[in-house]
């Protein structure tokens, strides 16, 4: 027991000298989220193995593959990506994570303790968890690129940065990144349940496009359309829509796939506000 | 300062806090004081602007939760030992909590220290025994050395070091000229620590007072006396000005309006056994549980006793009784 019965009274908190503690705000708080997200093993486990699949899936496919033709360089960009919709569901696990595990462990109570302002603390965990899908962006596609620069030259293909649409699919593809982030925190808000946030975003994910798009019926084709994947593959389509076809051409896919991070952010900042913690 | 006006908490249909009005002194220790699920734990959320009031405010320092700027300076809060993420170690629980205020590594060292919590800071919080949860939790409320602490139910859990530990801490702020207000549902944890005493019961404040204050109005202070000659003894204490009151057993009553020196000066006068004499000791918790008895949900089934608030107390509440009838049953 540290607590000797002094005569003369101490400082309560036996501090010698007089705690400094600033205002707490955005920035601070970023940095408690950074220490929070950063000290849990779960975090870079996940992290690992979204890099693992950005790297590991189009290196087999390139490995593998004998001919590929004449692909443009938008395309043999996209073989980049071929591992793209592991790295967003595991992208999307690492937020959900982020704010559901605070609300399933009674953390909340001490984070909203510490950063009263609720959109504070949303904001310091978006950014988080936005810095992440940017840093596994960044580095996944560098490392993929590197890794399989020489089996693309073999076959006979590369990729041309001056080329739009190429610079394009590379935006528009490392922008998904951070929507699912995005999506996954605010679901996380809205759930406050780890399996209701990661099933929900699996169901986007692998479960409703296939049911969607064999369904036989306007309005389900058009649902199964504006989904997050769905709005990103037609945001780097190069090809316009055939006639009568049931999609999102590329300027309203950009608009959609950032509707996907905003409009269900903005549903969890009301919520947050509005709900006990 | 903790000032609520009128506040009042709804959840659906069921009222937790009804209107209430209190205000939490600075330099002295407030006890807070309620049987599990009378409204204690939504009070403190509330004062902490974790849940919102349906009704009425309440301020810490004078402004309320979400207006403070530097929340640690003026307030520090244990809500909850188990709130803390079970797979991070205490060290960077505290290092994340003291980050939204720049506070330093250095601090958190301190208060790991203060709390004794140094030896196991790398271990993960939920490898933590419930004692060790509510010193994690007493640690991070300390980190800005605030002006008000609030506890609730601190010494959940604790070992006898650990309760004496609380207490002392409790003290020793209060004695700083901080604001400490800490609750529980024990009596006698309150009696032992606290100055003034807030009880609530079924969301309503039942009384708000010094501890002095309440005893005098709530404690009965008497004698107990226990003598194979009670009902002599009764008759003669009777005629000095004394008040007897049988209690559980017919050789035990309860004496006041007289003071044990005089019973016994009666009782060795006219020669009378006396087997035991002693002033009531249990009379506040008794008092308290009195006052809460018809604020709890789940009574003993003892027709005539206060409702116990804990399933230790109700065991030997029916351990005395069957006693009493197996010795009735004897003799």
């Amino acid at each position: 027991m540290t607590t000797a019965s002094a005569t003369t009274a101490p400082a309560p908190s036996a501090a010698a000298v007089e705690v400094i503690a600033h205002p707490a705000g955005y920035r601070r708080a970023v940095r408690s989220e950074w220490i929070k997200a950063r000290s849990l093993r779960s975090t870079w486990i996940l992290v690992a193995f979204a890099l693992a699949a950005f790297v590991g899936v189009p290196t087999l496919v390139v490995a593998n593959a004998s001919d590929v033709g004449s692909s443009s360089s938008a395309e043999v960009m996209g073989v980049l990506y071929f591992g793209l919709d592991f790295v967003l569901l595991l992208v999307a696990v690492l937020g959900a994570l982020l704010t559901t595990s605070e609300f399933t462990t009674g953390m909340a109570r001490n984070t909203f303790t510490a950063t009263p302002g609720r959109g504070t603390v949303l904001a310091a965990k978006a950014t988080i968890a936005g810095l992440f899908a940017l840093a596994i962006g960044i580095v996944g596609l560098a490392t993929a690129w590197a890794v399989n620069a020489g089996g693309l030259a073999d076959l006979g293909v590369s990729i041309d940065l001056g080329d739009t649409a190429t610079m394009r699919a590379l935006l528009v593809n490392q922008l998904s990144i951070v929507v699912f982030a995005m999506l996954a925190v605010a679901l996380g808000v809205l759930l406050r349940s780890s399996v209701g946030a990661i099933f929900t975003i699996v169901a986007m994910q692998l479960i409703l496009p296939g049911v969607l798009a064999i369904v036989p019926n306007t309005i389900a084709n058009w649902v199964g359309a504006v989904l997050p994947s769905a709005a990103a593959s037609a945001a780097v389509a190069t090809e316009p829509l055939a006639a009568g076809q049931i999609g999102l051409d590329s300027g309203w896919g950009l608009v959609v796939l950032l509707a996907w991070a905003v409009v269900p952010m903005a549903g969890a900042l009301v919520s947050l506000r509005a709900r006990d913690i | 300062m903790i000032e609520a006006t009128n506040l009042s908490k709804k959840f659906g249909s069921t009222t937790a806090v009804d209107h209430v009005t209190f205000a939490v002194q600075p330099g002295v220790v407030t006890g807070f004081l309620g049987p599990n699920g009378a409204g204690k734990s939504t009070t403190m959320r509330m004062i902490l602007g974790l849940d919102r009031p349906t009704s009425g405010q309440v301020t810490v320092n004078g402004q309320p939760y979400a207006k403070l700027v530097t929340p640690f300076k003026e307030i520090g809060a244990l809500i909850d030992a188990k709130g803390v993420h079970p797979r991070r170690s205490a060290r960077s629980h505290l290092r994340a909590m003291a980050a939204t205020h720049g506070i330093s590594d250095r601090r958190v060292d301190e208060v790991l220290e203060l709390t004794g919590l140094t030896a196991v800071a790398k271990k993960k919080a939920g490898g933590y025994s419930l004692g060790m949860g509510q010193r994690l939790g007493i640690a991070g409320a300390l980190l800005g050395d605030p002006r008000i602490v609030m506890f609730d139910e601190p010494v959940n859990g604790l070992d006898p070091d650990g309760v004496l530990w609380v207490r002392q801490l409790a003290r020793r702020l209060a004695d700083n000229g901080r604001t400490v207000f800490l609750s529980s549902h024990l009596m006698s944890e309150v009696q032992q620590t606290a100055d003034h005493v807030i009880v609530i019961g079924r969301g309503r404040i039942l009384a708000d007072a010094s501890l002095h204050e309440f005893m005098g109005a709530y404690a009965r202070t008497g004698v107990i006396v226990t003598s194979p000659d009670a009902a002599r003894l009764a008759e003669l204490v009777t005629l000095e000005g004394g008040l007897v009151t049988q209690l559980d057993h017919r050789e035990r009553v309860s004496v006041t309006g007289l003071d044990a020196r005089d019973i016994g000066r009666i009782a060795r006068d006219h020669s009378l056994w006396l087997a035991e004499l002693r002033d009531e000791s249990t009379s506040l918790e008794d008092a308290y549980m009195r006052l809460t008895a018809d604020q709890t949900d789940y009574r003993a089934g003892v027709p005539g006793r206060p409702a116990p608030h804990s399933r230790r107390q109700r065991s030997d509440h029916r351990i005395r009784h069957d006693r009493t009838r197996a010795f009735r049953r004897g003799g």
